[in-house]
């Protein structure tokens, strides 16, 4: 019966953090204008990260650890104690930037003008998802302020889980757009499988979009995608790996071992089990090691 | 919370290979079938959108299709009984049922949800489950792991060697024609030894007081036409106006539970009866002379007035939601409620009564709506379910 307050502290340990950071981690995360090397912004049109890319480095540490030791608990109590950003290195995370670098690129190419906020927020998916609405309210407040502070009009995202909490969540006065929806037109030769991220397709509708690059299909694709187990990666993280490792399989059996996704989340479990993963946009980032 | 002791659980539940191999095996068979069928039947597509707009309307006209229902019901011969929940559910089949020795029993979540089999045992009264998969499940002491595929976590080999152990009259081998029929030679006598037959139903017509049961093995047939009585435990949910719709709603239900049309499609609207002599209609000719329906409540008609969990009545126990989840197809029925498995099963566990810390487990993915006939979305079911643990509601 040790477990069951184990569960309860994560929730816990994920609250207090948010009251700590503004994020489910307690750690702060890199702004898109510190990748992008973006010192100002004067643009109403702003490219919206919701730290997403960003906090999936440390998650993949997080776990990678949890995966070696097992053990929740002890990870927990450091959560909630110490400075964790110190401690833990974020693994891999020029993989999870250079979606970042590419969405840039990208818009550019398109010709599209965007800024991003010196102060980004976390886009409050996590609290969302775990029913934890006294906290997607006082983000929603939270991201509300920024943007009027910034006069933003217009709200490029790149995550899906920001797109579905901007778009469909709160309730806010700006124009909320999927980066795919943008730059759909450009096309590149890279060529991997597809995997579509269970939130693009199914409840945003994003498909055809995604595929501007040489996309192999696999079984399950489109709106009949299988998620990737990511959701649960932090309260059951033995169970998520499993089904990244059944859906990986299903996807490189397409024929392919090179795997392509449009979600922090996909991407992070994938890398987790082990599949040679990036994100769609790192095609365009011109990183010749991350895409 | 049972999630507590369940976490513990999930690291041995995805090392057992007989579960992964039994899964596997019947995904696959499922999603074979079930594109060759669709490939056929293209029309069913079309039909779902009515059976929903059907099933949307009973469950906004709940009490008043239960009146409708019983009224009929009454008028062809049959008595009507209402348990409000699981026990009064089991004092009144208990009442019905205890001048009994032995009964047969055709698959039924709704007797599960009350636990109505082992609730007749313990009043030492003979109970015996028909549905193969349900049998296996009776002797190996298990849970049903599938609303319609309950022995969907077993391979043969682990059944063929349980049943062995069990009926020292069968030698069944691992082939599973032999163990069909090990099983038929010895379920046979009960069915004739039988004083009663307990089933479900899946699908009730108000208007003609009618209850359909899908099935292919025929056994519900023989449990609920050979006994001298039989008693139908329905949940409320099941009503709909008409009879043209209850076929609509069965048509739907075992196409996506991955058959092109079922062996048997019982329809029962009276005891049985015979005008032969003389024009004088006499009860029980050659199937039972008593016939009993139990509406049985347990939570549904305060389900159908919420925002959430009206949707899950909504829902027809294809089983088609669990074959494509992803943590079903890596945990099978230990996901779910303590009766109803699967992520539906928790919203239908919030509806009956039971622990739902489970809906942690969910991956929010929608996968389920997808390819549910009623376009069921259990993700937005349990986020809500969530919300209700933690600020205990």
């Amino acid at each position: 019966m040790t477990s069951v307050k184990i569960e309860l502290q994560a929730l816990r340990i994920i609250e207090k953090n948010f009251y700590r950071s503004g994020n489910p981690l307690g750690i702060k995360t890199k702004s898109p204008a510190e990748i992008l090397g973006i010192s100002r912004n004067e643009c109403r049109t702003i490219l919206y990260t919701g730290q997403s890319y960003q906090l999936m480095p440390y998650v993949l540490r997080i776990l990678s650890i949890i995966d070696k030791f097992g053990k929740l608990e002890k990870l927990a109590n450091l959560f909630s104690n110490l400075n964790f950003s110190k401690l833990i290195i974020p693994k891999m995370e020029n993989r999870f930037y250079s979606a970042i670098r590419g969405a840039a690129n990208a818009l550019k190419n398109a010709k599209i003008d965007f800024g991003v906020l010196l102060n980004e927020p976390y886009d409050g998916s996590l609290y969302y998802d775990l029913g934890m609405d006294h906290i997607v309210d006082e983000n929603e407040k939270i991201i509300r302020s920024e943007f009027e502070k910034n006069k933003v009009e217009r709200i490029i995202t790149i995550s899906p889980h920001s797109c579905y909490m901007l778009k469909k969540v709160y309730s806010l006065d700006v124009e909320v757009i999927h980066i795919y929806e943008l730059i759909s037109n450009i096309k590149c030769n890279k060529k991997a499988v597809i995997h579509d991220p269970c939130i693009l397709a199914r409840k945003l509708g994003i498909v055809t979009q995604l595929r501007i690059f040489n996309a192999v299909e696999p079984e399950n694709t489109g709106k009949n995608t299988l998620c990737c187990g990511g959701p649960i990666e932090i309260l059951f993280p033995q169970l998520s790996l499993q089904i990244a490792k059944s859906r990986g399989n299903e996807l490189i059996s397409a024929g392919l071992n090179k795997i392509a996704t449009a979600c922090p989340v996909c991407l992070m479990n994938f890398l987790r089990a082990g599949f040679d993963a990036r994100d769609i946009l790192s095609f365009f980032s011109g990183d010749a090691n991350e895409d | 919370m049972r999630i507590e002791e369940f976490k513990n659980e999930i690291k041995k539940i995805l090392q057992d290979k007989n579960l992964a191999i039994a899964l596997s095996r019947a995904i696959s068979s499922y999603r074979i079938n079930r594109a060759k069928i669709m490939d056929k039947f293209p029309n069913t597509y079309k039909l779902v959108e009515e059976v929903r707009r059907i099933k949307e309307d009973s469950v906004e006209r709940i009490q008043e299709l239960v009146e409708t229902a019983t009224e009929n019901m009454v008028e062809n011969g049959i008595d009507v009984h209402f348990a409000k929940d699981a026990e009064e559910g089991r004092k009144i089949a208990y009442k019905l049922l205890s001048d009994c020795n032995c009964i047969v029993k055709a698959k039924s979540m709704t007797c599960e949800e009350i636990r109505l089999r082992e609730f007749l045992e313990s009043k030492g009264i003979e109970v015996w489950e028909t549905d193969l998969g349900e049998f296996i499940v009776q002797m190996l002491n298990d849970k049903p792991m599938h609303i319609i595929t309950p022995a969907i976590h077993l391979p043969r080999e682990t059944i063929v060697k349980a049943l062995n152990d069990k009926m020292d009259c069968v030698k069944a081998s691992n082939n599973i024609q032999e163990i069909v029929k090990a099983v038929k030679s010895y379920l046979r006598n009960k069915f004739f030894e039988a004083d009663a037959g307990i089933s479900g139903a899946n699908v009730v017509a108000a208007e003609t007081g009618s209850m359909i049961i899908i099935e292919n093995e025929g056994n519900a047939r023989l449990a609920t036409g050979l006994p001298e009585k039989h008693v139908a435990i329905i949940g409320v949910e099941k009503i709909v106006p008409t009879l043209s719709d209850a076929i609509k709603v069965a048509e739907v239900t075992w196409r996506f539970a991955g058959y092109a049309v079922p062996s048997y499609l019982n329809i029962i609207s009276s005891p049985s009866k015979t005008g032969d002599i003389e024009k004088i209609i006499v009860k029980g000719a050659h199937g039972p002379k008593d016939l009993h329906v139990v509406f049985l409540d347990n939570g549904r008609i305060k389900a159908s007035q919420d925002e959430y969990l009206k949707e899950a009545l909504l829902c027809l126990r294809c089983g088609s939601c669990m074959y494509e989840c992803p943590i079903y197809q890596k945990l099978s029925g230990h996901w779910g409620g303590e009766v109803y498995t699967g992520g539906i099963g928790i919203a239908w566990t919030a509806i009956t009564g039971g622990d739902v810390s489970m809906a942690f487990l969910c991956l929010l993915c929608s996968r389920c709506a997808e390819v549910c006939p009623m376009k069921i979305d259990s993700s937005k079911i349990l986020r809500e379910l969530r919300k209700k643990i933690l600020y205990k509601k």
